[in-house]
């Protein structure tokens, strides 16, 4: 790249044109610039508004109930006909806007092969089962004295059903709405069946028993969110 | 930065499926199930050795044994099978809850209880022994355990000596010989 020099001319004529030109050049570019600046101050606009949007929450927790020991349900020594009532409270935790519905309760069992689950089918077809029932007040409950009472109303709210259903199928304890900071008294049985048929013999168990058996349980509330809205507003 | 947090979670919440979003409480339990069964035995092992109890007689006399709870339930009833075989046989059985004194007349000192009496009925035409009768008898509550002491009488002279097969069993069901079922509330 070259480089040209420019200089100022030397002569007076010379000098006058060359600051009218100077001149010139300088009010020409003013005016470009203040032109431009014109443009774009023209068309802004703006418009503007709030807004907020919150989510609720849902929850839901379990506890012991009316002197229950509640959960863990701990029982040794059962035989079929047996019966071992826990008492638990449910309390449905959700925001105060946030309605939750169909409250269900899943049990599964470890081994899930056990043969309390699915018996020897000599011995019969159903293997142990829990039911629900609910008080509308507090139980009351004596552990020392193994006495439970609902000084209220006693509704079942799930049959006797086998774990084995329980594990893949929850059981409905409540359909429809539940409602925030609802609470349910739960009496929770965990029965085996008086059905259950095994003989020992000469004392020798069969083959496959369901004596001496030990089934961790795991059980599971749940309820979910109500049904989903759109809003006009 | 919370409020688009909160605007976009309120409108994914309707996308997560039908039912959205839901709570769980959980708990957690065991249930662990008793063992029922009688040993008929003359040994004085522990355990007592499984298997059929076979005694046999060859004059009259009285034949002592004892009936172990080998669970881990209260019993509230067992069933006594007994096999006689010899023609003309006739074997009791008596149980007591103290060891029989069994010096001159056999006598016990505490509970004692009839079992049941069982016969050879089926002699067979030719030879000294026959096929027996086997019958279920009354029950005798035990608890986990405990030791009932039995007392066999041959009350008939066995010819060439008498085959008498003992055999217990304990069935849960409908028509359980365990403890009654029980209610508890924890």
């Amino acid at each position: 790249m070259s480089t040209v020099p420019v200089s100022a001319p030397t002569s007076s004529l010379g000098r006058h044109k060359f600051k009218a030109a100077a001149v010139a050049a300088g009010v020409t570019l003013g005016g470009l610039a203040l032109t431009g600046a014109g443009v774009y101050a023209g068309l802004n606009a703006v418009a503007t508004g709030t807004g907020s949007v919150a989510s609720g929450t849902i929850s839901l927790t379990v506890g012991a109930e009316g002197g229950s020991a509640g959960f863990p349900q701990t029982v040794t020594g059962m035989v079929p006909g047996d019966i071992d009532n826990t008492y638990v409270t449910l309390t449905n935790g959700s925001s105060s806007d946030i309605t939750a519905q169909d409250l269900t309760l899943q049990v599964a069992g470890t081994p899930a092969n056990s043969t309390l689950i699915t018996p020897p089918a000599a011995d019969g077809t159903t293997g142990i089962e829990v039911a629900v029932n609910g008080c509308s007040v507090a139980w009351v409950v004596s552990p020392t004295a193994n006495t439970a009472t609902c000084g209220g109303t006693t509704t079942p709210l799930l049959a006797a059903t086998p774990v084995a259903t329980l594990a893949t199928t929850p059981g409905p304890l409540v359909s429809g709405t539940v409602a925030p900071g609802a609470v349910y008294r739960l009496q929770v049985q965990l029965i085996l069946p008086s059905s259950l048929n095994e003989t020992t013999t000469n004392g020798t168990t069969p083959s496959s028993s369901i004596q001496g058996q030990t089934l961790a349980l795991n059980y599971t509330f749940n309820e979910v969110q109500r049904t989903a809205t759109t809003t006009n507003s | 930065m919370a409020a688009l947090f909160g605007a976009l979670s309120s409108m994914l919440l309707p996308h997560a499926g039908a039912n959205g979003v839901g709570a769980a409480a959980v708990g957690t339990g065991s249930a662990a199930t008793g063992s029922w069964g009688v040993v008929a035995t003359q040994s004085t092992a522990t355990p007592p050795p499984d298997g059929a109890l076979t005694l046999t007689a060859t004059s009259n006399e009285a034949l002592f044994f004892q009936a172990v709870n080998v669970g881990t339930v209260s019993l509230q009833a067992m069933t006594w099978s007994v096999t006689v075989v010899g023609v003309g046989t006739t074997v009791s059985l008596e149980a007591c809850t103290q060891p029989w004194k069994q010096t001159g007349n056999s006598k016990c000192m505490a509970t004692e209880t009839a079992i049941g009496t069982w016969s050879a009925a089926v002699p067979v035409p030719s030879g000294d022994l026959a096929s027996g009768a086997s019958v279920s008898s009354p029950a005798v509550p035990a608890d986990p355990t405990a030791t009932l002491y039995l007392q066999a009488t041959v009350s008939s002279a066995p010819v060439l000596g008498a085959q008498i097969t003992i055999t217990t069993a304990v069935s849960s069901g409908s028509a359980s010989q365990l403890r009654a079922a029980t209610v508890t509330n924890s």
